[in-house]
């Protein structure tokens, strides 16, 4: 029998219009390099990205040249972060503010960056996930370079106000880089209006496939960051390599779709959440670790104090869900973005992450949700509560 | 293997539930780790002789399982016997990963302190 799928902040089954999509462009021998644009096999497969490159920026209201194809939402992260690092002169860039809660790409090129002498600011959310503008803006000096915090998180859902912090770098004249790997497609994203320099998109997480994303340059406030790979020319030379042309229609086509479908799939995860929780409220003990109000409707972090997470998922046999990222679900290292949102441990390993998406259905959330009540009451039963 | 193991993980044949067992006088004894795993051991003796035994436990699936299969193993059996069930034994029917056969280190110990409880009496 095949699980039922609760995992989509973790990635997401290719939309069948992808499929056709990436198939028929596959099929249809355009093989050419984008690059090689002296003959018809690379000028069509160029027009071909190009064409997706419009259809990328049009989901976040972009200009086309403002998108660098990047091999996924990591490249992204690291090339937002350390090009933007490069690109400006040696002793001209200062201080990095962000925060425990970000992603591990984000984390750990600016871990990089320290090593190498730069000074860096991890500020603390508040209990509830949700960054502090006052901290933040008391903390930004004429010393900040750059802020990097993420629009919705992938362990609990919760929404950055991207909006204000976005205001708040612009007035202090420093770079702004969000990452939307969670929020792209979800949620809608108006980059002209956000005040935001550079954004990364993820593509496998609204039904794209994986290994492409992109990077959002803004062309007025930076124009470029520098490469961080060697070798070629290609995306304005800002990302070498060769454009994979299948996996770019792939992204256009999610991208396509996601813009079609944010709303009713909004309205569809939000229905989904709200009939989980309902079936679960009765469970004792039971935390929700966010609030609704600030918390994208499609991630839940649910934490069973006391209770085993790893327990609670064995348990749940043909449900698929996760204790945390997906990133960090093969480690045994707590969740850092529980742990600095202040859980404790007892907290952090009774904690687990569902996650909806366009395709599941009532059902399969009522099954979920009766799942969970009887695994908690064996686990609690055998715990001698 | 999964099979075994999500089979013990389930069985609460032996489990201590205190409204049904408080009237029962039963030896106990704990150990847990720092992780917050825990195995309470919980026995009924005539003479040396285990009659019933049961237990708690919380922890993650093999934690779970090991705590089943062991508490099944050792009905009735003497202490002596008891005591000397060899951890490979259990290790190897559950097949268990290398970073989780330090949990079968918290049976040996709740015994042990089971029976300092025997022995006090």
């Amino acid at each position: 029998m095949k699980s039922i799928y609760l995992d989509y902040a973790s990635s997401t089954p290719l939309a069948q219009e992808v499929i056709e999509a990436m198939v028929h462009v596959i099929s249809n021998d355009n093989f050419g390099n984008p690059s090689s644009i002296d003959h018809e096999y690379g000028k069509h497969a160029h027009d071909v990205v190009e064409a997706c490159r419009l259809d990328v920026a049009h989901l976040i209201n972009a200009d086309q040249r403002e998108i660098i194809f990047t091999s996924g939402a990591t490249e992204a992260n690291n090339l937002a972060i350390i090009g933007s690092y490069q690109f400006n002169p040696k002793n001209n860039f200062g201080t990095i503010i962000t925060s425990m809660n970000e992603h591990k790409s984000v984390i750990e090129p600016i871990k990089t960056l320290e090593k190498e002498g730069l000074k860096i600011l991890f500020l603390s959310s508040k209990r509830n996930g949700l960054m502090d503008l006052k901290d933040l803006e008391k903390n930004i000096d004429e010393e900040t370079s750059m802020v990097s915090l993420m629009h919705i998180n992938n362990e609990t859902g919760v929404c950055n106000d991207i909006e204000s912090i976005g205001e708040i770098c612009k007035k202090n004249d420093v770079i702004f880089h969000v990452d939307a790997a969670q929020s792209i497609g979800k949620v809608p994203i108006d980059v002209k209006r956000l005040k935001v320099d550079l954004m990364s998109l993820a593509s496998h997480k609204i039904y794209g496939p994986k290994g492409i994303g992109a990077l959002y340059i803004n062309g007025e406030s930076l124009g470029r960051v520098a490469s961080i790979l060697k070798g070629g020319s290609q995306e304005r030379g800002i990302r070498p390599g060769t454009l994979p042309t299948h996996q770019i229609v792939g992204m256009a086509a999610a991208f396509r779709l996601a813009k079609k479908h944010m709303d009713r799939d909004l309205s569809h995860i939000r229905e989904c959440r709200t009939l989980f929780l309902k079936s679960i409220a009765n469970i004792e003990g039971l935390v929700i670790n966010t609030d609704d109000a600030s918390t994208f409707p499609g991630i839940i972090s649910l934490c069973l104090p006391g209770l085993d997470a790893e327990s609670i998922i064995f348990g749940m046999n043909s449900i698929a869900l996760s204790k945390g990222s997906a990133c960090t679900s093969d480690s045994d290292e707590p969740s850092h973005v529980l742990r600095s949102m202040g859980l404790s441990d007892e907290e952090i390993r009774g904690t687990l992450r569902i996650s909806f998406g366009r395709y599941t259905t009532m059902k399969e959330v009522s099954i979920a949700a009766k799942s969970l009540v009887k695994v908690v009451k064996h686990l609690m039963l055998i715990k001698g509560h | 293997m999964e099979k075994l193991l999500r089979q013990y993980f389930n069985d609460d044949r032996f489990v201590y539930i205190a409204s049904d067992h408080a009237d029962l006088q039963y030896h106990t004894g704990m150990a847990n780790e720092s992780n917050g795993d825990f195995f309470q051991l919980y026995l009924r003796l005539k003479k040396d002789r285990i009659v019933d035994a049961k237990y708690n436990v919380s922890g993650c699936p093999f934690m779970i399982a090991i705590a089943a299969l062991y508490v099944e193993i050792i009905q009735d059996k003497t202490l002596l016997q008891a005591a000397e069930i060899q951890d490979f034994n259990i290790e190897k029917t559950l097949e268990l990963p290398i970073n989780k056969k330090d949990r079968l280190f918290l049976l040996e110990d709740a015994l042990k302190n089971c029976i300092k409880h025997i022995n006090r009496g």
